[in-house]
C-alpha cells in the first residue's frame, strides 16, 4: 500500500510532504523479522492482517472465490503487541535505504534484545552524516551544523493511531536523549542529532520523519546530565530545533 | 572503523537466518572484554556502542544455545536426532540456511556477507526476476486504485520478486536489505530422499545472485 510520508524539523515543525513509500507484505515482513525483538514465524502475513495492506486484494481474481481478507478475525483478538512492535522496528531501515540512499552497511540495528539494565538505547545507529541534508534540505532551517556525527541515532515506531504516533514521538525523544547521554563526554559534537521515524498503520495513515537538531549542545548536555541524575526531561526539548 | 561495525551489520543478518556458526564466528572477536566493552560500562563512540551490543548478542545467543541443548537432550536421550544447526550454502558473497518446514516444505534465508556486493545483487536479482516472469493477470481492482499498487511517484524498494516453476516450486523475494527469502515446497508424489535434492537447486539460484551463474 501507499502510504504518505511527510517529514518535519523537530516532533513541532510544519510537516512536509514527501512521496508516499510503498510498504508492501514482503518489505515490511523481512525487514521486521530482521529487526524485530519478537520471535515471529510470519511477520508479512501479520503485517498484511493487521494494517489490510494490498497483498490479498490486489491478487488477480479468481472466479467465484470472493477476494476475502482475513482481517475480521481479529474479532475476539487483540494486535500482538510484539508484531506491532516489529512492524515499528523495520520502518526506519526501509526509510533510510529509499530516501536517504542508505547502504545496507550503513543500517546498525543495535537494539538489543532486552531492556537495558541502566538505559534504553534506540532501534538504531544509521550512518546518515554523509547523507546530510539530502531530501531534508528543504527543513534545514539556517544556523543548524551539518552533516552533524557519522553515525546518527534513529528510533523507529508503529502506531495505530496519529495521537499514539505523537506519544510515540515524545518516548522516542527519550531514547535519544539516553544515546546522546552516552556520547556527551566522548563526542559532544554528537548530542541533539537524531531521528524518529513513526508509521501511524491505521487511517489517515502515515509515515512521519521527525529530524532532530541541536538547538544549544552546551545546555542540551547540561540537561542530559541533569536527566540522568533525576529523571527529569523537561528541559531537553528547549535545547533542541522545534522539539 | 567500518570493519568492526560491517561484521556486526552481517552478524544480525547471519542471526536472522540461523547462520548460528557464522555470527558467533564473526562476533566472536567482540566476546574479549578488551576488544569490546559493556553496555554498562563508559561507551567512548558510537562504535562502541555496536561493539557492545554485539558481545550482548553473542552472550544472548550461548544462552540459548545452552537452553536447546537441553531441551533437545531429552530427544537424544530417546535417540532422536536433532541438530544445533541448519544446512548452510556460501557463495562469494552470499550465505543461507535450508529448513525444513514441515514434510514438503523447506526455506532457505539468504544474506550478503559481503556487503559491498549489494548493487550487483539487485542488479543480479532483477534479472533473474524478469527471466522467471510469468504472464499474470492483473486484477481489476489494481488496475483502479492507486492505493493497490505502488503509485508512479512513490517510492519503492529495489528488491524483487519471482517464481520458479518446476519441482521444487520456489517463490523468491529479496527485500530492501538483501535479505533473500525462499519459500520451496517438493510437488512430486515422492518425497525427496537426498539433500541433493533441495540443495542443487537453491545452490544454483544463490549462485545466479552472486556471480550471475549457476555453477
Amino acid at each position: 500500500m501507499n502510504v504518505p510520508v511527510r517529514i518535519q524539523l523537530g516532533t513541532r515543525g510544519p510537516l512536509r510532504p514527501l512521496a508516499p513509500i510503498w510498504l508492501d507484505v514482503g518489505s515490511v515482513g523481512a525487514a521486521s523479522s530482521w529487526a524485530g525483538s519478537y520471535h515471529v514465524l510470519s511477520m508479512g502475513r501479520h503485517y498484511d492482517d493487521y494494517v489490510v495492506s494490498s497483498r490479498t486484494i490486489g491478487l488477480p481474481r479468481i472466479a467465484g472465490l470472493p477476494p476475502a481478507h482475513p482481517y475480521e478475525r481479529l474479532a475476539g483478538k487483540i494486535r500482538a503487541a510484539g508484531v506491532t512492535g516489529n512492524i515499528g522496528e523495520a520502518i526506519a531501515a526501509i526509510f533510510a535505504r529509499r530516501y536517504l540512499g542508505a547502504g545496507i552497511g550503513d543500517i546498525a540495528h543495535i537494539r538489543p534484545r532486552r531492556p537495558f539494565r541502566r538505559r534504553k538505547s534506540p532501534d538504531y545507529l544509521i550512518r546518515l552524516g554523509p547523507l546530510m541534508p539530502g531530501i531534508f534540505a528543504p527543513i534545514i532551517i539556517p544556523g543548524v551544523s551539518l552533516p552533524g556525527p557519522d553515525w546518527w541515532p534513529v528510533e523507529s515506531k508503529a502506531r495505530s493511531t496519529g495521537a499514539g504516533s505523537e506519544a510515540a514521538r515524545r518516548d522516542a525523544l527519550l531514547q535519544l536523549a539516553n544515546y546522546w547521554s552516552i556520547m556527551a563526554s566522548p563526542q559532544p559534537d554528537a548530542v541533539g542529532f537524531g531521528a524518529i521515524v513513526a508509521f501511524t498503520y491505521q487511517p489517515p495513515r502515515e509515515v512521519r520523519v521527525s529530524l532532530i537538531l541541536p538547538r544549544n549542545q552546551v545546555g542540551l548536555t547540561q540537561a542530559l546530565r541533569k536527566l540522568r541524575d533525576d529523571g527529569a526531561a523537561g528541559e531537553l526539548r528547549a535545547y533542541l530545533h522545534a522539539c | 572503523m567500518p570493519a568492526d561495525t560491517d561484521r556486526f551489520i552481517v552478524a544480525t543478518f547471519a542471526l536472522w537466518a540461523g547462520d548460528f556458526a557464522f555470527f558467533e564466528q564473526l562476533l566472536r572477536e567482540f566476546s574479549s572484554p578488551r576488544s569490546a566493552p559493556s553496555l554498562e560500562d563508559d561507551l567512548e563512540s558510537p562504535e562502541d556502542l555496536i561493539r557492545a551490543t554485539g558481545a550482548l548478542r553473542l552472550r544472548q545467543f550461548r544462552q540459548k544455545r545452552g537452553e536447546f541443548k537441553r531441551l533437545a537432550a531429552e530427544y537424544l536421550g530417546q535417540g532422536f536426532e536433532i541438530a544445533e544447526r541448519s544446512l548452510v550454502l556460501e557463495t562469494k558473497h552470499l550465505r543461507g540456511t535450508i529448513w525444513r518446514i514441515g514434510e514438503r516444505e523447506f526455506s532457505l534465508q539468504a544474506y550478503l556477507k559481503d556487503l559491498t556486493w549489494e548493487e550487483e545483487l539487485f542488479a543480479l536479482a532483477r534479472r533473474e526476476a524478469a527471466r522467471n516472469a510469468l504472464p499474470q493477470r492483473i486484477s481489476q481492482a489494481e488496475t483502479e486504485s492507486p492505493s493497490l499498487s505502488p503509485a508512479e511517484h512513490s517510492v519503492q524498494g529495489s528488491g524483487a520478486t519471482w517464481t520458479v516453476i518446476g519441482n521444487p516450486f520456489m517463490q523468491v523475494e529479496l527485500t530492501d536489505l538483501g535479505l533473500v527469502e525462499v519459500s520451496v515446497l517438493w510437488t512430486e508424489s515422492r518425497l525427496p530422499e537426498s539433500v541433493e535434492e533441495i540443495q542443487h537447486p537453491l545452490s544454483q539460484l544463490l549462485a545466479r545472485l552472486d556471480e550471475g551463474t549457476a555453477h
